[in-house]
C-alpha cells in the first residue's frame, strides 16, 4: 500500500505550467529524494504535497484519501512542511516558533497542555536546539534557523515530512546531522519523507528512492543506482559523473566538468 | 517562576504603575490644579475640599479613562493590522482604518432621523472594515514590495476618505460643528457617555485580537507556513480585520482620528518583550494607554485655557517615528 500516491499531476502557477505528468508512489518508512536542476519543479511538487498548491490536473492520495478531502487541520497533523527559507515578519523566540507545531493538535485558541510541552521539548532536543529555546531567531545562523523549522515540523508529530532543500544553508556537519535525524525518524517511527535536494551525493546516500526531474517532467525514477546513471546526469545536468560505492559502502558521486562531454 | 516570566511580570507591573501615575497626574491638572494627594483623596471618595470631588469625578475621570481605553484600542488595532500585513508600519491610521471609521461615523451622524439611526460606533466599524479590506486587496495585487504597496494604497485610500468626509460636511445642511471638532481627534469635552459608548465595542475588538494571538504568531512566520500548520488563511485574516476594525471604530467613534498611537505602542512593546503576540498585546495596550493619557494632558495644558487636539501631539511624536521605521525597513521596500 503506497502511503503517498500522486498520479498524472499537472502543477501550475496562474497560467504557467511548472510540472507535467508527475507520478509519485511512496511507502511508509522510506525517504524519497526529488532531484533536478534549479527550476525543475521540486519545490512546486512539495508545495502541492503540502496542500499549498492545488493541482491543475490529477490527484494526490495520502493513505488512500484524496488530499483535497482532508481538512486543513488533519493535513497539518499528517504532514510537516519545512520550507527552504521563510521571511519572518519579526523575530520570534525559538520556543514560540516550535510550539506553533502544536497548533494542528491543540487548535489556535486553547492553551498548550503538559503533553504539548513535552513534545515541544522533544522536538527541540531532536533538532539539537535545547540550548537555543529562548533565543530570538534573528540571533541564529542559517543552519540553526533551518533546524528551528525542522523542529516545528517535528512538533506536529507528522507521519510525513516534506523538506525543501533542508541542507542548502548548512555546513557539512549539520547537513549530515539533519539527514541522519530524518533517516532515524523515518526508520524508527515509520515516517515518510520527501526531500527536495540539490546535493546528488547526499541524495544517493540517504534516499531510498529518487525522482529525477527536468523542466517539470520526470526523467527517471527508482533507486539511486537506477536514476543516477551517467547518461541521465549528462542529459539533465550536463556533467560527466559516475556513481560508486565509497570505502564505507555509501553511495557517492564523482563529477567532472561537463564541458568536454 | 523562571527568569523570563519574572522579567515579563516586572515590565507589566512597571507599566501599570506608570499608567496609574500618569493618570493621577492628569486628573490633577487643569483650570483648578490639584496635587496628587488631593486627587487621590477625591478619587477614593474622601475629598480634602468638597469641590474636588466633582472636578475629578464629573469633569476629568471619564476623560482620562477614555484616553486610556482609546490608547489600548488603537494599540490593539495596530498589533492586529501589523500582524495581518506583516508590516511594522501598519497603524490603523496608515492602513485607512481610521479614515474609514471617520467616514462611517460621519455618515451615521448625518443620515439619522427619528425613524432610523445607526450608532456612530457601528457606522465607524463598517467604514473601517471596508476601507481596510480594499487597501488589503490593492496592496496584495500591486506589484510593489509589500511595504510600498501598502503605504501607497493606504495613503490613497486615506486621502480619498478624508475628502469624502469633507464633502459630506459641506453638503449637509445642518451645521455640523460638532462633527468637525470630533474629527480633529481629541478628548475635549468627553464624558461618561462617550466612555460607555466606547466600552460597548472595544472589548470585542481587543478580545478578538487576543484570541487570534497564536494565529498572528503563525502568520509572522510566513503565510505558507501558517497554512501548512492548518491555519485557514482567509478566515484568520477576516477575523483579524474584524477585530482590528472594531478596536479602531471604538476609538474613532468617540475621539476622532488619532494617528500613530497604534504604530508607536506595538513597536516599543516588541522592543520590551519580543514579538510573540500573547505577550505583546497587554504591553502594547498599556503603552498605548500611557501615551494617550500623557498626550492628552499636554494637549489641554500647554496652551491653556485653549485646548489642542491630542492628534496633533501623537502626530508630532509619531511622524518622526514613522520615518525612522520606514528608514530601517528601507531595504525591504
Amino acid at each position: 500500500m503506497n502511503y503517498i500516491q500522486a498520479q498524472n499531476l499537472d502543477l501550475a502557477y496562474k497560467e504557467k505550467t511548472v510540472v507535467q505528468n508527475f507520478d509519485l508512489n511512496v511507502n511508509t518508512g522510506t525517504i524519497v529524494g526529488l532531484i533536478g536542476p534549479n527550476g525543475s519543479g521540486k519545490t512546486t511538487i512539495l508545495r502541492a504535497l503540502a496542500g499549498l498548491l492545488d493541482p491543475q490536473r490529477g490527484d494526490i492520495q495520502i493513505n488512500a484519501k484524496n488530499l483535497r478531502n482532508i481538512s486543513k487541520r488533519k493535513r497539518a497533523r499528517t504532514m510537516g512542511w519545512v520550507p527552504q527559507r521563510e521571511t519572518f515578519a519579526w523575530s520570534l523566540k525559538v520556543e514560540d516558533i516550535v510550539s506553533l507545531g502544536r497548533a494542528p493538535h491543540r487548535g489556535w485558541l486553547l492553551p498548550f497542555s503538559a503533553y504539548d510541552y513535552k513534545i515541544i521539548k522533544k522536538a527541540l532536543k531532536s533538532a539539537e536546539l535545547s540550548n537555543f529555546s529562548s533565543r530570538s531567531i534573528d540571533e541564529l545562523s542559517g543552519g540553526e534557523f533551518q533546524r528551528v523549522l525542522i523542529a516545528r515540523a517535528l512538533a506536529q508529530e507528522p507521519k510525513i515530512l516534506l523538506l525543501d532543500e533542508p541542507t542548502a544553508n548548512l555546513d557539512i556537519h549539520h547537513q549530515i546531522q539533519v539527514l541522519d535525524l530524518v533517516q532515524e525518524l523515518v526508520k524508527k517511527e515509520k515516517m515518510t519523507a520527501v526531500i527536495a535536494i540539490h546535493d546528488l551525493g547526499l541524495a544517493a546516500r540517504y534516499c531510498d528512492q529518487l525522482t529525477l526531474l527536468n523542466h517539470g517532467k520526470i526523467r527517471a525514477t527508482g533507486t539511486p543506482e537506477e536514476v543516477l546513471t551517467s547518461t541521465n546526469l549528462a542529459a539533465v545536468f550536463g556533467v560527466k559523473a559516475q556513481l560508486y560505492r565509497d570505502p564505507q559502502g555509501f553511495w557517492a558521486l564523482s563529477i567532472k566538468n561537463g564541458k568536454k562531454i | 517562576m523562571n527568569s523570563e516570566k519574572l522579567h515579563y511580570s516586572l515590565i507589566l507591573l512597571a507599566l501599570v504603575i506608570i499608567l496609574l501615575a500618569v493618570a493621577l497626574l492628569s486628573l490633577g491638572v487643569g483650570a483648578v490644579s490639584l496635587t496628587p494627594t488631593e486627587t487621590f483623596a477625591a478619587l477614593v471618595g474622601n475629598p480634602i475640599k468638597a469641590s474636588h470631588r466633582p472636578i475629578v469625578w464629573d469633569f476629568r475621570l471619564a476623560r482620562v479613562l477614555l484616553a486610556m481605553l482609546c490608547g489600548a484600542s488603537l494599540s490593539s488595532a495596530g498589533v492586529g493590522f501589523q500582524g495581518l500585513f506583516r508590516n511594522p508600519l501598519a497603524d490603523p491610521y496608515i492602513v485607512g482604518a481610521s479614515g474609514g471609521a471617520a467616514l462611517g461615523a460621519t455618515l451615521a451622524a448625518i443620515y439619522r432621523n427619528a425613524a432610523f439611526s445607526v450608532p456612530l460606533g457601528v457606522g465607524a466599524f463598517f467604514g473601517s472594515l471596508l476601507a481596510v479590506i480594499i487597501v488589503f486587496l490593492i496592496a496584495e495585487v500591486s506589484n510593489f514590495g509589500s511595504i510600498a504597496g501598502l503605504l501607497l494604497a493606504g495613503a490613497a485610500m486615506s486621502s480619498m476618505l478624508a475628502s469624502l468626509v469633507s464633502l459630506l460636511l459641506l453638503l449637509s445642511n445642518e451645521v455640523l460643528h460638532g462633527i468637525f471638532f470630533w474629527l480633529m481627534g481629541g478628548f475635549s469635552g468627553r464624558s461618561w457617555t462617550h466612555l460607555t459608548q466606547a466600552l460597548w465595542i472595544a472589548p470585542f475588538g481587543i478580545g478578538i485580537i487576543w484570541i487570534m494571538s497564536r494565529a498572528l504568531d503563525a502568520l509572522a512566520t510566513g503565510e505558507e507556513s501558517a497554512q501548512a500548520l492548518g491555519l485557514d488563511l482567509r478566515k484568520a485574516r477576516l477575523i483579524i480585520v474584524i477585530g482590528a476594525s472594531l478596536a479602531t471604530a471604538s476609538a474613532v467613534s468617540v475621539s476622532g482620528v488619532i494617528g500613530f498611537v497604534g504604530l508607536i505602542a506595538p513597536h516599543l512593546a516588541r522592543k520590551l518583550v519580543g514579538a510573540t503576540h500573547a505577550r505583546l498585546l497587554p504591553i502594547a495596550m498599556l503603552l498605548g494607554g500611557i501615551l494617550l493619557v500623557f498626550s492628552d494632558t499636554l494637549a489641554r495644558t500647554l496652551m491653556a485655557p485653549m485646548e489642542m487636539p491630542v492628534g496633533i501631539f501623537t502626530a508630532l511624536l509619531g511622524g518622526p517615528f514613522f520615518l525612522y521605521l520606514l528608514r530601517s525597513s528601507g531595504s525591504k521596500l
